[in-house]
């Protein structure tokens, strides 16, 4: 299974040892939160309801960001978009 | 009002942000996980159900349905694992591990036709997409509350749980990691030389997608590897990956060229 990155096992192999420099880049972790909303992942726990489309624009809608895109679609059925409703939060 | 997505589906969604949605693609190459709901139309055998469910398991083909987004042409999906947890009256739990791209009500319902009586899925919840699983996932509300927290009080604890850093999705992607001086070029789109890399996962084919990492563990971009990981570690130059996409910041770390 190629494809599918996730049940495949690997150790890490040293090829050069390097020191990285703290002053450039940043931990992940250590991201702050503007920077997260720029590069950063919600493990959401999409509601019974509301398509998978419906739930990342409310996302959007809820931080502001520009983009947010949702990464493989809890099985959306019809697609008439016209008369979508969409959910809002209080 | 009336309801357009499915009601009866929940679970692991993973939503990238701004910049992140350029790894989204990746993210489909991962493993989902599901539990759900399914109810037969008739009387049926304990037996028949886990013989079916045995034989469904592995590669099979599958249409999408009528009712679907996508061209409804024949499709090969490896089904992992699929397994029945508890079995009342007519109604069974089961959980499945599939590929992306899997219709699990279309599963159900050629389970049914299988063993004989018919079948339809009542419920589905998604326990695991890739890395991410449900443990660590958060509800709309407690998204709203986080950025309501951080918004008006100016405290980010609760946000910081709930946004995490995409790097997080990729932990166990196989990854090559390289020194400070490549990330610039990298982040440029410039494919990947020896010299630049200091650790690669192994083992690896030629052709293979992979993260590309610096050492602090941000993702740079993708790649596919022009050599396989053993030869990665013992060329001395030449090109070792080509670059496919760039989610880096462009200038977080210095040009050395030019």
């Amino acid at each position: 299974m190629r494809n599918l990155v996730d049940v495949l096992k690997f150790r890490t192999i040293v090829k050069e040892e390097y020191e990285t420099d703290p002053n450039y880049g940043e931990y992940p972790e250590k991201r702050s939160v503007e920077r997260l909303l720029k590069l950063g992942i919600i493990n959401l726990d999409k509601p019974p309801g509301p398509s998978s489309h419906d739930v990342s624009s409310t996302v959007k809608k809820i931080l502001g960001v520009e983009k947010a895109g949702h990464a493989g679609t809890l099985e959306e059925m019809g697609r008439s978009r016209r008369f979508r409703c969409v959910t809002y939060l209080p | 009002m009336k309801k357009w997505g499915d009601p009866g589906v929940s679970g692991v969604l993973p939503i990238c942000l701004n910049d992140a949605t350029k790894a989204v693609e990746y993210l489909h190459m991962m493993s989902k996980e599901y539990v759900g709901v399914c109810e037969m139309h008739g009387e049926f055998e304990e037996k028949d159900l886990r013989k079916w469910v045995e034989k469904l398991t592995g590669v099979i083909y599958q249409r999408p349905p009528v009712k679907s987004s996508v061209k409804r042409a024949l499709r090969r999906r490896t089904i992992l694992r699929f397994t029945i947890e508890d079995i009342v009256e007519r109604r069974f739990v089961f959980r499945v591990v599939t590929e992306p791209g899997t219709y699990i009500r279309k599963l159900l319902h050629d389970l049914g036709l299988l063993v004989g009586v018919g079948a339809h899925m009542v419920e589905l919840r998604r326990t695991r997409d890739g890395f991410l699983n449900e443990d660590s996932s958060s509800t709309l509300l407690e998204l709203y509350a986080a950025w309501y927290l951080y918004s008006r009080e100016g405290d980010d604890k609760l946000l910081r749980r709930v946004v995490r850093p995409v790097e997080e999705a990729l932990k166990g992607f196989p990854s090559i990691y390289i020194k400070d001086s490549a990330v610039a070029a990298v982040a440029h789109g410039a494919p990947l030389a020896a010299k630049g890399v200091s650790k690669i996962d192994h083992p690896l084919a030629k052709g293979d997608t992979v993260c590309i990492k610096t050492l602090k563990g941000e993702c740079v971009g993708f790649g596919v590897l022009t050599m396989d990981s053993d030869e990665v570690i013992h060329a001395k130059s030449g090109i070792v990956a080509t670059v496919e996409r760039v989610v880096m910041d462009r200038n977080l770390y210095p040009k050395t060229w030019g």
